[in-house]
């Protein structure tokens, strides 16, 4: 296949762009405040068949769809497990979160999407936002520049008009002054095995929330950054009795932290939370007998690589190559080693090598 | 394969790999550090001239990167958040793709597939006779499955040599794989030869095929010549072919030598040197046996000690030749190593010619090793740089596991099949990850399993390597197996019959759904209904039936056009599950239903038409139409076949049906909010979207059984529609009691209304209608 670049055909910088659940199809958002979705021609090692005329071949984009989908620059966009159809939602600077879903169509024909809802409780431009794990329902977090976290869910999936605000939590203690850059970002924890958890890049720190067995979501371990948190991702659990969260930050460091869940109960009159880790459940008020999660976090990998400031971070599916996109202007490929340390495999430039000339 | 082992690979391969696997660590520890650079990649179309990053900075302009869910395919764009940022170029709309290895991944992709594979083939072989049957001798298995995977990576390379298009990539593969081939042969040799039996011939043959010497070329070059003997490189041939074991050729070439034709002396000397040649005992006569080996080959040694006490010739310089000629076949070290080139071959002679009796097991090549390797013997060393040089010398020195760090550097997945081997074989110490608490093979097969996952089409060999791991290998494959995008029945079967397998319910619900979506959206009805059924998604089933259902009564016909669902709705009772078939129910009466009206048995349609009115869980919103629907069967004057003109119809209903139905129909109505307020239809579509503000679930319904019936009746009629379209509402031909037609011609209304109407107006016609039948039917005193 070809890895020449692709021209997505925005008339702005691209913002965000996602690949859906199988890959297959990919999604850009632009400061022209419109969603283009492609549809990507699937790899093969070998053909059985001659390619019929007009088949595009093995990695072609075919724009599928593109349309105005918010009244200022989007700024993230993100897929919904397929279960639910082929729905997409964008954050936009208009502080607005939409859903847009696509309708049957013939193959062949341009699709067509459907604005479901727009969702408008935001009082900034919404910096992100993604889509709850599968097991978790139709669920959608989205962080804010006024420093609100918001957890909506669509109760009847059949019915994506409908979107309950379930929660929205304050991430920073004071609103980021509107001279003031502001970071927010979010990554929902995947694992099935643990209560559904966010962790948010708010300003300088990442922090944890989690959903407790009454619903409510509780404020977890705060990992704090040398400045503002870029990205932050979840990477997907394969047999690990822990988790790893990676983020970008702008000190110019690639963080990954190894998280440890355990459910706790209210404690007895007396006790004292275990103090050893970096920040444990800093709920201090047990007001009801729910059991809920703490987490133990640990700092495992602590890179400059980039030696400056690094903006995005990306796992694969199985979790075991991290991506990195810094400011010099080269995207890292990180894995784990045998002995589980997390060492940079590759280097891969986006400038051009000097000329030979 | 016989030929062409080397050695010696290029120094760009070892440089690529040296990237490759800059990560990985001494196996000893698995913790150690390994002093590698990782090369750079230059994206292709790298926008960022050479030292201007700081101005793309300057711009307020930044990188971003995703990853694809499974392949080795990132993609990166410019981007930035700045309010402020430079003015946007048209070039900066590009996204750029590209995979870890940048250009350094060969063509031939697919014959790493094929590889990975015939591996995977041997490596289940060998797990499954190994776990069913603790009778079978694990040495039997690992020496079967090694055979294989060395003619999986022989037949690799010769795939890649018969490719039409290769890089430079392509052919560093084929040289890994012939290097993997040479570490097997090697493992084959010291670990996996039978029981009882002398490693020496399997040692020589590993060495020989993997760095043939001497040469064809050579043989020829010298034993053309009109002397052979006199040929100045003819006593180092003779030599060479002594310590690599090829007495038949050295024999051979010492007939033809004319060495018996210099005198008598010689020509008995040659006479003695040949028989002995062919008479030497070989490990490979004896397998299983070396005790009769053992004798056989000391009464062999005491004649040629014998011989080469005896030996004396006129040449001085003939007689020193011959006498080193028996130096070596005695197996003296210095003579060896005098004469050895590099280590393995060292090894290989002193396991054949110093103590071929002695070396039976793994640890007797390894004091052999060691003395090949001894630098107050020898000057021959391990060039550690090779990767598969270094680990054929770790297997030789007893150390596994530095065996299978060595190979990873040549290929992963030979090294989770090395370290599979000799786990099998009980050599690998039990090297666990404290973080992981995966053994060194595990964590190897995931690895190979992880690399495979980024190839094109690779996800079913990938899958199944994972398999051979528990929990860590079945969780990547419950994680990725549902990223497959399926494109056929068989893939899914096959996806679904392994998840079974493994136990992963959570993996095949996710599956079965979504290819459920993907068969509903391509319209195959009944197969989506099965997928949903498997996946236990009620819910899906039954949403699926109220989109057919509402289809359906929009445009007056059947919604469905998948026979398998038509099939399948006529005989509900062989539905697969009697769940699939009540979630169906109410799709499959109505389209009984409109059957019955087609084939012009109106009473059994409005026994269909009633039993849906009468349905406690049909939702509201169809309550409109359904009422609409029944105009004809309630005597109201409708058209014919399209075009042939207004007629006035029975009723059609029992009178029992109908009243039935008015329950129905009057807690329908029961719900209309406000008939007046509903009246203003321009209103309609603001207050549907109000509902998610909170409207009443009533008035909503009410709303939306509106909105449908307006649909239905508003929409202009065309006869070109698709007959399968399901968005095209009121384009039947078949109906041949058209109650929308006549709407929409004002037939039906009489004087009442005018040709406009609305659906309020068609539900008071309905109640006119209904009270007529009923009144007529009251006195008519028919209770039919």
């Amino acid at each position: 296949m070809a890895w020449t670049p692709v021209n997505t055909g925005h008339e702005d910088l691209v913002t965000d762009l996602a690949y859906d659940y199988y890959g297959q199809r990919v999604v850009t958002c632009s400061a022209d405040r419109t969603l283009r979705v492609f549809d990507i021609a699937p790899s093969s090692t070998r053909s059985t068949e001659p390619a019929s005329e007009g088949t595009p071949s093995p990695g072609t984009w075919t724009l599928s769809a593109s349309w105005k989908c918010a009244d200022a620059p989007v700024l993230r966009v993100s897929w919904a497990f397929p279960e639910h159809g082929q729905i997409v939602a964008c954050a936009s600077a208009d502080r607005t979160v939409r859903v847009f879903e696509e309708q049957d169509h013939e193959p062949g024909c341009a699709s067509r999407w459907v604005e479901r809802a727009k969702l408008t409780d935001a009082r900034g431009g919404v910096h992100d936002l993604a889509f709850a794990p599968a097991h978790a329902g139709l669920r959608l977090a989205s962080v804010a520049g006024d420093g609100v976290l918001r957890v909506y869910e669509a109760l009847e999936p059949s019915n994506l008009s409908r979107w309950t605000l379930m929660e929205d939590v304050g991430v920073v203690e004071k609103r980021p002054l509107r001279e003031t850059e502001a970071s927010f970002c979010l990554s929902w924890c995947p694992s099935r095995f643990c209560r559904p958890t966010i962790a948010v890049g708010a300003m300088d720190a990442v922090k944890l929330y989690t959903q407790d067995s009454a619903g409510k979501w509780r404020p977890g371990p705060i990992l704090p950054h040398g400045g503002l948190v870029r990205d932050v991702e979840w990477a997907p659990a394969v047999g690990r009795t822990y988790h790893l969260l990676a983020t970008a930050c702008k000190d110019g460091h690639v963080r990954v932290f190894k998280l440890k869940e355990q459910d706790s109960h209210p404690p007895e009159s007396g006790d004292h939370a275990d103090d050893t880790h970096t920040t444990l459940d800093n709920d201090d008020h047990h007001d009801h007998a729910d059991s809920h999660t703490t987490w133990h976090a640990d700092l495992i990998a602590d890179h400059d690589d980039h030696g400056a400031q690094v903006w995005r971070v990306s796992f694969n599916a199985t979790g075991t190559v991290l991506s990195t996109a810094g400011d010099d202007a080269k995207v890292r490929l990180w894995k784990s080693s045998l002995g589980g340390e997390i060492r940079c495999v590759s280097v891969c430039s986006l400038q051009q090598p000097r000329s030979r000339d | 394969m016989s030929s062409g082992f080397s050695f010696a690979p290029t120094k760009a391969a070892i440089a690529t790999r040296d990237n490759d696997y800059a990560s990985l660590d001494d196996a000893d520890t698995l913790n150690a550090e390994t002093d590698t650079a990782v090369k750079e990649i230059v994206i292709e179309g790298a926008p960022i001239a050479h030292g201007a990053v700081a101005g793309f900075l300057q711009g307020k302009r930044h990188v971003g990167v995703i990853s694809h869910p499974y392949l080795d395919n990132q993609l990166a764009f410019i981007t930035s958040t700045a309010k402020d940022h430079a003015p946007f170029v048209r070039d900066e709309a590009r996204v750029f793709r590209f995979h870890s290895k940048g250009d350094e991944r060969g063509l031939a992709v697919e014959e790493q597939v094929d590889l990975a594979n015939d591996c995977l083939a041997c490596l289940d072989e060998l797990a499954f006779r190994y776990n069913d049957d603790p009778e079978l001798d694990p040495l039997d298995l690992a020496r079967t499955a090694c055979e294989g995977y060395r003619e999986a990576y022989d037949l690799a390379g010769r795939r890649i040599a018969e490719r039409e298009e290769i890089i430079e990539q392509d052919e560093l593969d084929a040289l890994s794989y012939r290097e993997m081939h040479g570490v097997l042969s090697c493992l084959d040799a010291v670990y996996l030869a039978p029981r009882e039996t002398s490693l020496s011939d399997a040692l020589m043959d590993w060495v020989n095929r993997s760095d043939p010497r001497p040469t064809a070329e050579e043989g020829e070059e010298i034993m053309l010549s009109r002397q052979p003997y006199l040929h100045p490189s003819f006593w180092d041939y003779v030599y060479k072919g002594i310590i690599r074991g090829l007495f038949d050729m050295v024999r051979k070439c010492l007939e033809s030598s004319g060495l018996a034709q210099i005198d008598m002396p010689t020509a008995q000397a040659t006479r003695d040197l040949c028989l002995m040649l062919s008479s030497c005992p070989r490990a490979n006569s004896y397998v299983g046996n070396v005790g009769q080996f053992s004798s056989q080959y000391k009464r062999w040694r005491q004649k040629l000690v014998q011989l080469s006490k005896t030996l004396s010739l006129p040449d001085s310089d003939n007689d020193l030749c011959f006498r080193q000629a028996y130096e070596l076949l005695r197996g003296d070290r210095e003579a060896v190593f005098r004469h050895a080139e590099t280590w393995q071959e060292a090894l290989a002679a002193l396991a054949l010619l110093f103590d071929p009796t002695g070396c039976k097991a793994a640890k007797d090549v390894r004091a052999l090793y060691d003395i090949a390797v001894n630098p107050e013997e020898s000057e021959l060393n391990v060039d550690t740089t090779l990767a598969s040089e270094a680990a054929c010398a770790a297997l030789c020195a007893a150390n596994g596991p530095n065996a299978v760090k060595n190979v990873v550097q040549v290929d992963e997945l030979g090294a989770a099949m090395l370290a599979d081997l000799l786990e099998k074989v009980e050599v690998l110490e039990d090297v666990r990850s404290a973080d992981l608490e995966l053994s060194l093979r595990e964590l190897l097969l995931l690895r190979a399993g992880d690399k495979l996952i980024g190839l094109p089409a690779a996800w079913k060999s990938a899958v199944l390597l994972w398999k051979h791991v528990p929990v860590h290998g079945t969780d990547r494959v419950a994680l990725t197996l549902p990223r497959v995008a399926f494109s056929s029945q068989e893939e899914v079967d096959y996806a679904l019959a392994l998840c079974d397998t493994l136990d992963m319910d959570d993996a095949a619900i996710q599956i079965e759904t979504v290819w459920g979506r993907k068969l509903e959206a391509q319209h195959h009805h009944y197969r989506a209904a099965l997928a949903y059924d498997r996946a236990d998604q009620a819910a899906m089933i039954d949403q699926l039936n109220w989109t057919l259902f509402s289809h359906t009564l929009l445009q007056g016909r059947p919604a469905s056009v998948d026979p398998e669902l038509v099939a399948a709705l006529d005989s509900p009772a062989e539905l697969p599950s009697a769940s699939l078939s009540v979630l169906l129910a109410p799709y499959a009466t109505l389209s009984a239903y409109y059957r019955c009206k087609d084939s012009e048995e109106p009473r059994e349609a409005a026994r269909h038409l009633a039993a849906l009115m009468k349905f406690p869980d049909l939702p509201k919103r169809y309550m409109a139409l359904l009422l609409a629907e029944s105009l004809p069967l309630l005597g109201a004057p409708v058209s014919g076949a399209l075009g042939s003109g207004i007629h006035a119809a029975k009723v059609a209903f029992g009178h029992r049906d109908l009243f039935d139905c008015l329950a129905a129909i009057e807690d329908f109505y029961s719900t209309a909010p406000d008939l007046s307020a509903a009246l203003q239809t321009q209103a309609m579509d603001t207050e549907l979207r109000a509902r998610a503000d909170g409207e009443d679930d009533d008035k909503f319904a009410w709303m939306e059984a509106m909105a449908l019936l307006r649909k239905a009746i508003t929409k202009p009629r065309t006869s070109q529609s698709t007959p399968d379209s399901m968005d095209d509402a009121g384009t039947s031909l078949a109906s041949k009691c058209s109650w929308r037609d006549c709407i929409y011609q004002g037939a039906v209304s009489h004087d009442l209304f005018v040709q406009k109407t609305s659906p309020e107006k068609v539900l008071q016609l309905v109640r006119l209608w209904l009270a007529r039948a009923l009144a007529r039917g009251f006195i008519s005193g028919d209770d039919s």
